[in-house]
């Protein structure tokens, strides 16, 4: 499926911020189920922006505003090509790297399980792509979708005990629980089809592959994904992390909207 | 030596004026208190100086080796010498460093290892500092003062002059550097060894920062004079700690960072001393496995012994600290500075049971060890010789090559029923003197 996508994110100050350094995670990455082809970033006030690839492999894009601003805004659009996956079998994403069955298997802060994970992963059994569909059936179940019930800073296990959450939550639930089981798994960073806000769901490894689950919607990754980064956890993948002096932040918008292309 | 007794109260006091002070938080309130000197010196002969030396370059160098593999190829994991619990669930894991290769390969720089010496006369290394290890300074100053207060003691014993540590300092910062100027990174006069900062900086000619001083652009770190120019700097000496780095890729909270500065390391355009995510090779945990790492990657067997340490984390050593648990000490691997060390025997009934309850539930998180008869050395405490507990921290700077200061930062606990030396615990210090023959 040919998709266009475009982010825009902003950020009000309750005055004028200045030495502004940012870094920026939102640029979509190549992989065996999508194609990047046009892609194109900017940051307003505008800043030379130096691009780099951090440890987990992923474009970040560091920068810093010196002059006093009011707003800072980031781009980034364009086009990206998916394989149509029409069954609701998974799409091998990335083959793995060999050291990430031994660097994907350890719990992080984020997703350091606990009773209720515990006994999640408890009614899994092997450790096959069904397995990992069964982890994002459990998970998906485990959680109901509230808007802003969770905060950046709530853990797996945090979110699968109160039973709500938002898409990272679901993500970093079905991480813990896919670790908890003997599957390596990672947390991911993406846009889907429509308007909203950035999503997140989860890779896990089996037999030498990385495939993309969707605990949020229950589904595997698909056309109609477009995977921007992955990490161990939310923290790992944050899309904007910034430090400046003299304002604080009133206000953040983020919009991201993919489309299909018409040919 | 009874002449530079005679001069403790002098030392002391030029010490107070000179503001050789240690800081400690305490409740929350910032405190400064000296950190009080006393006259008798730590002896320690050429022989067994040389001894000593060969054994702190050999685990130095291993400790670097591993650093170097685990932030690259992982063969000591891969090859099942080190549990990869112990590494990449370590909160001294940096998944940032991930793949960087530091500038000359040095991950440590400066190197404290923390010895103790048994009533046998062996030495047992305690600990590796790999991350900012301080207390160089101590000695150096102290040094300087009583060989101003009392030449005569240093006419008549062959004493190696140890004021050379700046020396060795700047060597290091001169390898590793990039092309730029040397700065030392404080994080400001409310650290607890601000003093050192400072000192050292000035004694090796390098530039005293704090963060807001330092920018980054397109990769290359730079600082910006009074006169508001702006020079390039090839190494950063720094002495804040890895978590408020960059508050980009760490502690976002950090106000004592510079922004953007891993992004220069990771490009190899700056060197930052010692290198960040070193906390993975002097975890508690970790100590363990060092005279395997020496053999492991040196193919030499270990010069220095460990403490005999146990892994709860292993079944069979599990048994043993629960069978001996009274006459062991545990430490929790999370905690510095003395903290969170506490003597199986000194516990009351309820608290062992629920340090055992834990260990049981998080074996990974706890190391035990004997407790080593240490050799007392003697004070001077009203005018009169006591015997107290002491270790030494030996300083080991890894630059071209690996070398150990003659000399070290012997620390001693007052109170004489306490084993923890910790300036931060109130402890004091002393010189500590190699022979030159």
């Amino acid at each position: 499926m040919e998709l266009l996508f475009d982010y825009r994110m902003s950020i009000g100050f309750d005055g004028m911020a200045s030495r502004h350094a940012f870094t920026l995670r939102f640029v979509p990455m190549d992989t065996l189920r999508q194609r990047i082809g046009r892609c194109v970033w900017a940051v307003d006030p505008s800043a030379p922006l130096s691009s780099s690839v951090d440890s987990e492999g992923n474009t970040v894009l560091s920068g810093t505003v010196q002059r006093p601003h009011s707003r800072f805004s980031a781009c980034v659009s364009g086009e990206v090509s998916t394989v149509s996956a029409d069954s609701d079998s998974p799409v091998p994403e990335h083959s793995a790297d060999p050291l990430d069955a031994m660097m994907y298997r350890h719990f992080t802060p984020k997703t350091e399980p606990g009773p209720v994970i515990r006994f999640i992963a408890g009614g899994l059994d092997g450790r096959s792509v069904e397995t990992a569909m069964d982890a994002m059936h459990a998970v998906h179940d485990s959680i109901r979708y509230v808007k802003g019930s969770t905060s950046p800073q709530t853990t797996a296990e945090e979110a699968v005990s109160a039973g709500e959450g938002v898409c990272q939550d679901y993500a970093q639930a079905m991480a813990s629980v896919c670790i908890l089981a003997g599957l390596p798994a990672r947390y991911v960073v993406g846009y889907t089809v429509g308007e909203g806000e950035s999503h997140a769901w989860t890779e896990v490894l089996v037999d030498g592959m990385w495939y993309g689950f969707d605990p949020t919607a229950d589904r595997t990754v698909g056309s109609s994904h477009i995977k921007v980064s992955h990490g161990r956890d939310f923290d790992d993948c944050r899309i904007n992390r910034g430090v400046f002096v003299g304002a604080a932040i009133s206000g953040q918008t983020v919009n991201v909207t993919v489309t299909e292309a018409r040919p | 030596m009874d002449d530079l007794f005679k001069q403790t109260e002098t030392v002391n006091s030029l010490l107070a004026r000179y503001g050789v002070k240690f800081g400690i938080y305490k409740d929350g309130v910032f405190r400064e208190q000296l950190f009080p000197f006393d006259p008798i010196p730590r002896v320690i002969s050429k022989e067994e100086f040389s001894v000593l030396e060969k054994g702190l370059a050999q685990r130095v160098d291993a400790l670097n080796c591993f650093l170097a593999d685990i932030y690259g190829e992982k063969r000591i994991v891969k090859d099942g010498v080190v549990p990869e619990e112990f590494v990449f669930a370590s909160s001294g894991y940096l998944r940032q460093c991930e793949g960087i290769v530091p500038p000359e390969g040095v991950h440590s720089h400066i190197s404290g290892i923390d010895l103790v010496q048994a009533k046998d006369g062996s030495w047992y290394v305690l600990e590796d500092n790999l991350r900012v290890p301080s207390g160089a300074s101590y000695p150096l100053i102290a040094r300087d003062l009583t060989r101003m207060s009392s030449p005569d003691t240093f006419r008549h014993n062959a004493v190696v002059d140890n004021r050379d540590y700046a020396d060795l300092l700047k060597a290091v910062m001169d390898h590793v550097n990039t092309g730029g100027i040397n700065v030392v990174l404080t994080p400001g006069r409310y650290n607890a060894a601000y003093f050192e900062h400072s000192y050292l900086a000035e004694r090796t000619g390098s530039v005293l920062v704090t963060g807001q001083d330092l920018t980054v652009e397109d990769d290359v770190v730079y600082y910006t004079d009074y006169q508001g120019s702006k020079v390039k700097v090839g190494a950063v000496y720094r002495r804040i700690s890895d978590e408020y780095l960059d508050p980009l890729e760490f502690e976002e909270e950090s106000l004592i960072g510079v922004p953007h500065i891993m992004s220069a390391y990771r490009a190899g355009n700056v060197a930052l001393i010692n290198a960040p995510g070193n906390g993975i090779a002097d975890d508690k945990g970790i100590y363990y496995f060092v005279p395997k790492m020496i053999r492991y990657y040196l193919n030499e067997e270990p010069i220095l012994s460990n403490a005999p340490t146990y892994l709860p984390f292993y079944e069979e050593d599990r048994r043993y600290v629960l069978e001996n648990f009274d006459r062991l000490v545990i430490k929790d691997v999370a905690e510095a500075g003395g903290y969170g060390v506490v003597f199986g025997s000194k516990l009351f009934p309820e608290d062992k049971a629920s340090l055992i309850a834990l260990i049981e539930e998080e074996p990974r998180r706890f190391i035990a060890q004997e407790v080593i008869d240490f050799r007392d050395m003697d004070i001077l405490e009203d005018g009169e010789r006591v015997p107290r507990k002491a270790d030494l921290r030996a300083f080991v700077l890894t630059g071209g090559k690996t070398v150990v200061w003659k000399s070290g930062l012997t620390r001693f606990s007052r109170n004489p029923d306490s084993f923890i030396v910790n300036s931060s615990q109130g402890g004091g210090f002393k010189d500590t003197w190699v022979l030159s023959r």
